[in-house]
């Protein structure tokens, strides 16, 4: 393909230029500033976009100076002439881009057919030659240059390689093989670290198998030691059980007990049957006494009096009561009478006018002297008929016949008044009265009836008296004959009572003194030989000569049962821990064994509290194991960095082989391309070196070139001058080696000025040799010698 | 008959990356792996179904899981209490240690041995059902265990319990073929973490993990309810999962604003109790500083007070720009063939190499893979930005 026409719309300085290529080797002459370096840029640009506003490539923007539209076109021709139009004009970022074939319009996409996929940056490195370009090849170092020499087999290699470099010094901050501070290896380090860490936490499972191993056999030590210690315990209180029932135990050991087969124990029965027998005798001694008590002279006369008067005192001891009744009536009714005669006297005494022959008046005497006194109330029922009289007369009919009645009713009784007053006044009688007026005999009156009454009742007195004392004189005669001592004085109803006191329990004695007769003697004699038979009977069972001797013999005996009791409750007290105790001397052998006891028992009983806390702490630690908090905390951070790690060392893999891969790639392409730029290159070094150079080949990616004397030099070894020739032989050659793909023309900006005239000239052949393949553009500002070149633009 | 079939319940569990988040989001993750448990024993109850049958790794850390056993220890006395049986074999995370299982769980807890055994069960409508399996005694199981399982017996159901892997020769290798083949009415498998309905004539089920534990289990996770009827099998799926990872994807559009790229991330973090990894696609597109920012954590800090729906991890995704020039793709692809060597990676570092857990990252039968991705994700943003 090859560039035919360049028109400019608008860039830099040029506006609607257009310009005909029609050579494969196209030169375009003008002098500095005339617009080289902008025709090449326009070329540029509108293959791969315009410059961006930013940045130091706004120097490369062009934008045209006067007003016409920005951009403009290309015109390529292909093999089978066909034309393709690349336009960018203005537009979003890079421009706008359109494509047509034959002024048919193509997909954007359809530029890489012309630029093979290169962006700019490739098509600088690989078509553009330029001072620049060349001059740098001067600067770099011998390895530098090598590498660009290198990398001409492959597109963009250059920026690869920096890639790459940069790939792996970012991988080299991840991690390198012998580095400590990168990151990596700090996680690695790290998570040692946690491991380790983890590892401090035993196996969970296994910790709490052996802690509990541990808990199950400290338990049975425990246990066992427990048990141990309760035994020792029980022993111990036995010990101690002896210890204190030792004052017993010798107590006991003390007593002295005779051999108690030879003694006759007096049994409690026979004991009690001697006391009672003994106080049977005494009662009845005692008895017998009392019987020979007997009646004096005096008592038995006074015994066969009574019998004599036997009768009479019977009698009086019947009315014993009624007799004291009536001398107590008769005392009463003499009282009276004195009472009375006291109240007749004193009547008299307050009423000096009072005879007692005056007679009490009758109802009727009492009447007539009092309506005497009550004349004054008939004139008050004569008014009254009066009013009426005149109320008659003067009131209406009705009430006229009403007051008519009742001066008629008053009328009458006025009348009749009158009348019964004139009769009582003719009735007034009585001599004893005389001299004394109406009104003292009506006060009078009250006294004379008490005093007429006090006489009746003074009368009635004096018969009962007559009676009473009639019926006493003749209880007096008797009396008088039975009772001795007797005195008219005194009362007869105590004078017997007085007798019958005296007599009576005298007469009871000499009954029972009657009844003592001589048979009840003799029975009560033979019941006391009895019990003295029971008792001698007794006591010769026991050989006791006397009572006495029987009761000191049962009094002995009864200390010796206080001894056997005593002996017994120390026997019970001490139980069965008789045997033990008289395992023992003394005392102090018996605590010495307690106390030696005692420091067993203390000294297990620390190590069962021992054990008892070293089991409390093994629960405690297998709680703990339960409690998962610190394990889980630096699981959970191991965890944390080994996915740290893991993406780390993808992300440094990833570099490494992304480096590994572009270099493989470039290497890949370099082996490939290499042998078959080798030929062209050969060609081109030769004319380059005039024939001093003849051959160069690649042997194990190191080129290698021969002298035409046959000396074989590695490139490194060329003089720098030669190795750029190299470089330009084998730039050229890749150039051709790609045209197939990439159909773009080789672009030379005045590239070989400092080439000395015999190389410029070797060179300007050469190109002439290469446009032939491509086309080549040679933009310079030097004056080319006339038929130097066939065609000629000059700017 | 109605049981239930959990399995992987890693109770547990650690829970990484959490740290940025409430106390009371960080506990409930860390107990997260409990409360799906006890749901599941929840569900046992209300249901009143015969049995519950847990199929391997229900320690995540068999070093110290005495309060995973007590907590255990107290649901089965539960279950036992409403006749609900409990069929544990132990898988390749708890597989028995001597030191395993100190408590003693009640009779109603059935624990396989290390050979292949039948225990016959008698369920609460009268089926006599055996239920045939083993526990793990070591990590690795090479040996095809499968192949001492008997042959369908007499019982009226017969039910295989099998902690492991489709051919995989570290964990009792089997073929779904081998399974059905046997002629049991169910299989309860577990190992693998992701739900999955292996063959449904008899039912060969992996319920999956009961909570997911990082952003790889997404997904709602739980166990199945069996209900078995005069030979016609019903499952029933139950949740269990307290917290569900999820993953979203955003794509950055050119010169798009910050604003709208957190908005956009608010309008995804919307379900309850969710932990969101976010991949934030064509990240070729954002500005250098918002890639500090994301690079920083910043982002992330934006939402870090979010209580429902937790952006748990974002990823930058980058597409490939231009400069993968088509001269030399055919060169990128023969150069990755050398690249992503295995072997190579290996022999890369033996000090890392030797570190168990690279090494174990690196025997991940997908770490290739990934580590291609972001190997080519690198490359993308390289050639894209930089």
């Amino acid at each position: 393909m090859r560039l035919d026409k360049v028109k400019i719309y608008g860039f830099g300085k040029w506006s609607d230029k257009e310009f005909d290529i029609n050579h494969d080797y196209q030169v375009i002459f003008g002098p500095n500033e005339s617009g080289k370096t902008t025709f090449l840029n326009f070329i540029k640009s509108v293959l791969f976009g315009f410059a961006s506003s930013r940045g130091l490539s706004k120097y490369e923007q062009y934008l045209p100076k006067n007003s016409s539209e920005y951009g403009g076109e290309l015109q390529f021709l292909d093999d089978d002439n066909n034309v393709w139009t690349v336009k960018r004009v203005a537009g979003k970022a890079d421009g706008d881009l359109t494509i047509f074939k034959n002024d048919q319009e193509q997909p954007e996409s359809m530029i890489d057919h012309i630029t093979g996929g290169f962006d700019k940056s490739d098509f600088e490195s690989s078509y553009v030659f330029d001072d620049n370009n060349i001059i740098k090849l001067y600067n770099l170092s011998e390895e530098q240059l090598e590498i660009e020499i290198m990398s001409i087999g492959t597109v963009g290699s250059k920026e690869w390689l920096e890639t790459s470099k940069n790939l792996e010094d970012d991988a080299g901050e991840i991690y390198k093989p012998r580095g400590k501070k990168q990151v990596l290896a700090n996680l690695l380090v790290q998570r040692e670290e946690l491991q380790q860490q983890k590892s401090q936490f035993e196996n969970q499972q296994s910790e709490y198998q052996r802690l509990n191993n541990d808990l199950v056999k400290q338990q049975a030590n425990y246990n066992q030691q427990k048990k141990e210690l309760e035994n020792l315990e029980k022993n111990l209180n036995q010990e101690e059980q002896l210890v204190k029932k030792w004052p017993q135990f010798e107590e006991y050991s003390n007593l002295k007990i005779q051999n108690q087969d030879n003694i006759k124990i007096i049994p409690d029965d026979t004991w009690e049957n001697f006391i009672q027998i003994t106080q049977e005798q005494k009662s009845l001694d005692n008895l017998n006494q009392n019987e020979s008590l007997k009646l004096s002279d005096v008592d038995n006369e006074k015994i066969s009096y009574y019998n004599s008067q036997k009768e009479n005192i019977d009698l009086l001891s019947e009315n014993l009561d009624s007799i004291r009744q009536q001398e107590y009536n008769l005392q009463n009714i003499s009282n009276q009478l004195e009472d009375n005669k006291k109240q007749k006297q004193s009547i008299l005494d307050s009423n000096p006018k009072l005879i007692e022959s005056m007679k009490p008046l009758s109802k009727s005497e009492m009447d007539d002297l009092l309506k005497t006194d009550n004349q004054n109330n008939q004139w008050i029922i004569l008014a009254v008929a009066a009013i009426a009289l005149l109320l008659t007369i003067f009131t209406g009919s009705m009430l006229r016949i009403i007051f008519g009645l009742a001066f008629l009713v008053s009328a009458g009784y006025f009348g009749y008044d009158f009348y019964k007053k004139q009769q009582t006044n003719s009735s007034h009688v009585d001599q004893s009265y005389t001299g004394l007026s109406n009104q003292e005999i009506i006060s009078m009156q009250g006294y004379l009836n008490q005093l007429s009454q006090l006489n009746a009742k003074n009368s009635e007195l004096i018969a009962q008296y007559k009676v009473i004392e009639t019926n006493l004189s003749e209880w007096r005669n008797l009396v008088g004959r039975t009772v001795p001592n007797y005195d008219s004085n005194q009362s007869i109803a105590n004078q017997i009572g007085s007798y019958l006191d005296e007599i009576i329990p005298l007469i009871d004695r000499a009954e029972l003194i009657k009844k003592n007769s001589e048979s009840n003697r003799i029975e009560l004699e033979q019941k006391l030989t009895d019990l003295n038979n029971k008792l001698t009977a007794i006591l010769n069972d026991y050989d006791c000569k006397d009572s006495d001797e029987f009761t000191l013999k049962h009094q002995k005996q009864l200390e010796l049962t206080k001894d056997i009791a005593r002996y017994k409750s120390l026997s019970e007290f001490i139980g069965s821990d008789l045997e033990k105790l008289q395992k023992y001397s003394s005392i102090e052998e018996l605590s010495q064994k307690y106390n030696s006891l005692k420091d067993d028992y203390e000294e297990l009983s620390s190590s069962v509290n021992m054990l008892n806390q070293e089991i409390g702490g093994l629960k405690n630690q297998i709680d703990n194991i339960f409690d998962d908090r610190e394990y889980q905390l630096v699981e959970n951070q191991l965890k944390q960095i080994e996915e740290d790690i893991i993406s780390n060392y993808d992300e440094w893999l990833s570099m490494i082989l992304a480096s590994e891969w572009i270099h493989g790639t470039l290497n890949e392409a370099s082996e490939n391309r290499f042998p078959k730029m080798l030929g062209k290159s050969r060609q081109y070094f030769n004319i380059l070196t005039n024939g001093n150079y003849t051959d160069i080949k690649l042997d194990n990616k190191n080129i290698k070139v021969t002298r035409k004397d046959k000396t074989i030099f590695n490139a490194h070894e060329l003089s720098r001058a030669t190795t750029i020739q190299l470089y330009l032989s084998l730039r050229l050659a890749f150039i051709l080696e790609i045209s197939d793909i990439v159909k773009l023309p080789i672009l030379i900006d005045d590239a070989f000025v400092d080439f000395d005239l015999g190389r410029k000239e070797v060179i300007s052949s050469l190109i002439k040799e290469i446009s032939k393949d491509n086309q080549v553009i040679y933009v310079t500002a030097n004056q080319p010698i006339d038929g130097e070149y066939d065609n000629i633009i000059k700017l | 008959m109605k049981f239930i079939h959990a399995a992987d319940l890693h109770l547990d569990t650690p829970f990484t990356g959490i740290s940025k988040y409430s106390l009371e989001v960080q506990n409930k993750l860390k107990k997260s792996t409990y409360s799906a448990a006890k749901k599941i024993f929840e569900t046992a109850l209300e249901e009143n179904v015969d049995f519950i049958i847990l199929a391997g790794d229900v320690f995540d850390n068999t070093e110290r899981s005495l309060s995973a056993q007590t907590f255990l220890n107290e649901q089965f006395i539960r279950l036992q209490e409403n006749n609900i049986d409990v069929f544990i074999i132990y898988g390749n995370h708890d597989y028995f240690r001597n030191d395993l299982g100190i408590l003693e769980y009640p009779s109603n807890v059935h624990v396989y041995g290390q050979d292949v055994e039948t225990i016959r069960y008698v369920s609460k409508d009268n089926k006599i059902v055996d239920l045939t399996g083993f526990s793990y005694y070591q990590q690795h199981i090479d040996e095809k265990m499968i192949e001492k399982f008997p042959i369908r017996g007499t019982a009226d159901y017969q039910i295989g319990i099998l902690h492991g892997g489709i051919g995989d020769d570290n964990y009792a290798p089997f073929q779904i073929s081998e399974l059905v083949s046997k002629g049991y009415d169910y299989w309860a498998l577990g190992h693998i973490h992701k739900r999955e309905i292996l063959n449904q004539n008899p039912y060969i089920i992996y319920p999956g993990d009961t909570q997911g534990r990082n952003q790889n289990e997404t997904g709602v996770k739980g166990f199945y309810l069996v209900d078995i009827n005069s030979n016609q099998v019903n499952i029933d799926f139950k949740e269990s999962s307290e917290y569900i990872f999820e993953v979203k994807n955003i794509a950055i559009s050119k010169d798009e604003s910050l604003k709208a790229i957190i908005d956009d991330i608010s309008a995804l973090l919307v379900d309850d109790n969710t932990l969101v990894t976010l991949n934030i696609n064509h990240a070729e597109n954002l500005d250098e500083d918002v890639i500090r920012m994301i690079d920083r954590g910043e982002l992330q800090d934006q939402f870090k007070n979010n209580s429902d729906s937790l952006l748990y991890k974002i990823y930058l995704n980058y597409n490939p720009g231009i400069a993968l020039s088509t001269i030399d793709e055919k060169y990128w692809n023969i150069s990755s063939e050398n690249v992503f060597d295995l072997n190579d990676i290996k022999d890369l570092d033996n000090k890392l190499f030797n570190v168990d857990l690279i090494r174990d990252h690196i025997n991940e039968s997908d770490f290739l893979d990934e580590i291609k991705e972001k190997t080519q994700n690198i490359i993308n943003k390289k050639s894209a930005g930089e």
